[in-house]
């Protein structure tokens, strides 16, 4: 019935399918050779709230603050999270800078190094024991960054690491804190606009030992003291550090004639070098706000002391003439002039010329 | 044997008219109710005397009947009390609709753009023919139309009809309905969040080679990272660069092609550009640099990107560029390198 030459071929096979099967996988336990690899971190990813942190507390005591990181990558990524400071360059821009300064260890954090899971929440927890000493602004930069940056260049080239920072400021309460600012500057980004936005940059500077969050109000004003508008700058109560020189602006935009960007799909679109491209966007509900001639720029910032508000006023003025518009509509009025002179000294000798054949 | 084929007889006899009678003499149905309700916008008492902003009144009819108007009748005298409701009778000053009706409701018909009179408790509107079984709605809107009772009841115990009549004021449909009253404002529910300061940050790649640096020829890095900012902060963020070498440094022969803000067509050098800005993003100078200009990189943190307001939904996103070029000078060695970090946060 079966043949036994054929069932012994068949069991052979079996065994020599098996032996390979057991043989494959043996295999792909083993660990290959190391390849030429390039780089064993993973881009980076992650969210961090809050974005900064703002604190105020009283020498001696201890403050407690909470860090949620997310790990947005597919990959587990180890982090350790430690401190540098806050300081200006010398044009007075903020940058971090690793320090070993002595309120740098007042920052503790647990955990201090972690693995970040793939796409989930780590909560850090911040503690600060702040001396009995410490007095007036201390500006910290929290930083997150993966550990697992043994990256080995095989030819030349550059390597990136990627790190983000939580900006914290603290200020200790303690007398003799010292708030003041300095108005460098108030003035338009040009003296003579075409068409709206009128843009001011005012520029403060730090000469505290407390950071500071100037306000105010830009109040643009006709040749005839009227109040055209009412401009607010620093709406988001951003902070100037001790030190720090800080331009602010206020946009004027509002206007028949406006220069606005061009947004496609929610992107701004820009030209070769970066800057965002603008089109004439004529506001017909806005007919009666037509900008044009000298108007004056008036500052009014604001900052607390500590014990009051302290007033900081400039002036400055500006020019807004649709020059174009006002020039090609007088040319078409012209042109619109000279033609209908032309036809009617052309009709008038027309008609004397009929009559005088007649 | 007879008795047997009676009984059988009788028994056929009794199936068939049982199946057969209720064809033949159908007994009646059970009536089908009107339904109906009144909801008003506001529930809590009226404790300054302020009027509702409105209502809407719903009828499903079942009498028949030609229709022509509706009478509402609220809960108490028409004059704001205890467990009274307070009614303009202006009716001028009730505006009727029949938009925002409940999804599957008919507009009701004949109501025009007031009713035709309110009185005592009583609001009367003109309708016109209603067909049984489907639901009509209109509503009511006005600065002072009705005021709700001057304090709250004790559960549904403010009752109140809805009765549609023809021209004569015979009475088609009517239907009961029954309104609770709560205390002042505690018919809305205060719902507060936070949307807190959050702040995202990515990066493409971290390498980027540069192969051969043939000796006269800017070199452009063979692959350009982007960097990525998401944010809500108010006050927007700022990234900044810093170089370990500032410069490419051969370790084996501890030489570096030195970084500076230049033009590398005339001069060896190593820096970087950032561009191609999406978003809000805004490029510092000196990375604004283009074609063969670079930005130095330096052992400070250079901010290169930033903006001082929240980023697009997407991010704003720059791409980095380095550029290097060797001449005579430079020593050979294949292991040129240097080592950016690439830091971002929120502003304050």
């Amino acid at each position: 019935m079966y043949d036994k030459a054929g069932m012994n071929l068949f069991k052979k096979s079996l065994v020599v399918f098996v032996y390979l099967c057991i043989g494959v996988g043996v295999y792909s336990l083993v660990p290959s050779g190391a390849s030429a690899q390039q780089n064993t971190a993973a881009p980076l990813d992650i969210t961090v709230y809050p974005s900064n942190i703002d604190l105020s507390a009283n020498p001696g005591s201890t403050v407690q603050q909470r860090i949620r990181l997310r790990n947005n990558t597919g990959n587990s990524i180890p982090f350790a999270i430690t401190t540098m400071k806050l300081t200006t360059n010398a044009q007075g821009d903020i940058i971090p800078a690793d320090s070993k300064e002595g309120y740098i260890s007042w920052i503790s954090y647990s955990p201090s190094s972690f693995t970040a899971l793939p796409n989930e929440w780590t909560d850090i927890s911040l503690q600060i024991k702040i001396p009995s000493t410490a007095a007036f602004g201390y500006y910290y930069a929290v930083r997150i960054a993966p550990t697992n940056t043994n990256v080995k260049q095989t030819s030349n080239g550059s390597t990136l690491l990627g790190q983000a920072l939580v900006p914290l400021l603290l200020d200790v309460r303690k007398p003799g804190e010292k708030a003041n600012i300095q108005l460098v500057s108030f003035n338009p980004s040009q003296v003579f606009y075409e068409y709206l936005p009128a843009t001011f940059n005012i520029t403060f500077r730090n000469t505290g030992n407390v950071h500071i969050r100037p306000q105010g109000n830009v109040f643009i004003r006709t040749g005839s003291n009227d109040d055209a508008a009412i401009l607010v700058f620093n709406e988001a109560n951003g902070a100037m550090l001790p030190g720090q020189k800080r331009t602010y602006t206020a946009s004027w935009d509002d206007g028949f004639l406006v220069q606005e960007p061009i947004v496609k799909d929610d992107i701004v679109q820009r030209d070769s070098v970066g800057n965002p491209k603008t089109h004439l966007v004529i506001n017909w509900n806005k007919l009666t706000s037509f900008r044009i001639g000298k108007y004056s720029a008036h500052l009014l910032a604001v900052y607390n002391d500590g014990t009051r508000d302290i007033p900081l006023e400039a002036t400055a003025t500006f020019w807004v003439f649709p020059y174009k518009i006002i020039l090609g509509s007088l040319a078409v009025l012209i042109l619109i002039i000279i033609i209908g002179r032309l036809w009617i000294k052309s009709y008038v000798a027309r008609q004397i010329k009929k009559y005088q054949n007649k | 044997m007879d008795r047997e084929k009676a009984f059988r007889v009788f028994g056929a006899l009794l199936l068939l008219i049982a199946s057969v009678g209720p064809f033949v003499f159908p007994g009646k149905s059970d009536a089908v109710a009107a339904t109906g309700y009144l909801r008003l916008d506001r529930l809590g008492i009226s404790a300054t005397g302020t009027a509702t902003t409105g209502g809407l009144v719903c009828l499903t009819p079942q009498a028949g009947g030609t229709a022509a108007k509706v009478l509402i009748s609220l809960p108490g005298t028409g004059t704001t009390g205890a467990a009274s409701f307070g009614l303009n009778t202006t009716a001028s000053n009730w505006t009727l609709g029949t938009t925002n009706i409940p999804s599957g409701a008919t507009a009701w018909p004949g109501i025009g753009t007031n009713p035709t009179s309110v009185a005592t408790n009583v609001i009367t509107v003109a309708s016109s023919t209603l067909t049984n079984g489907t639901q009509y709605c209109f509503t009511f809107v006005g600065a002072t139309t009705i005021t709700n009772p001057s304090s709250p009841g004790s559960g549904n115990t403010l009752t109140g009809t809805i009765a549609t009549q023809t021209a004569g004021s015979g009475a088609l449909d009517t239907i009961n309905y029954a309104l609770a009253i709560v205390g002042s404002n505690l018919d809305q529910i205060g719902v507060t969040a936070t949307v807190p300061q959050s702040f995202t940050f990515a990066l493409s790649s971290n390498s980027i080679a540069f192969g051969t640096l043939t000796l006269g020829s800017v070199i452009t890095g063979g692959t350009t990272p982007t960097v990525t900012v998401t944010t809500n902060a108010a006050s927007g963020y700022t990234a900044w660069v810093s170089s370990l070498n500032a410069g490419l440094k051969s370790t084996s022969l501890s030489n570096t092609i030195t970084s500076a803000t230049a033009d590398l067509a005339s001069n060896k050098g190593y820096g970087m550009q950032a561009g191609s800005a999406t978003g809000n993003a805004t490029v510092v100078s000196p990375y604004t640099a283009s074609g063969t200009n670079v930005g130095a990189l330096a052992t400070t943190y250079s901010p290169f990107m930033t903006f001082t307001g929240p980023s697009i939904a997407a991010g704003d996103s720059v791409t980095l560029t380095l550029k290097a070029k060797a001449d005579s000078t430079v020593k050979a060695a294949t292991d040129y390198g240097d080592t950016l970090t690439v830091t971002a946060a929120g502003s304050f």
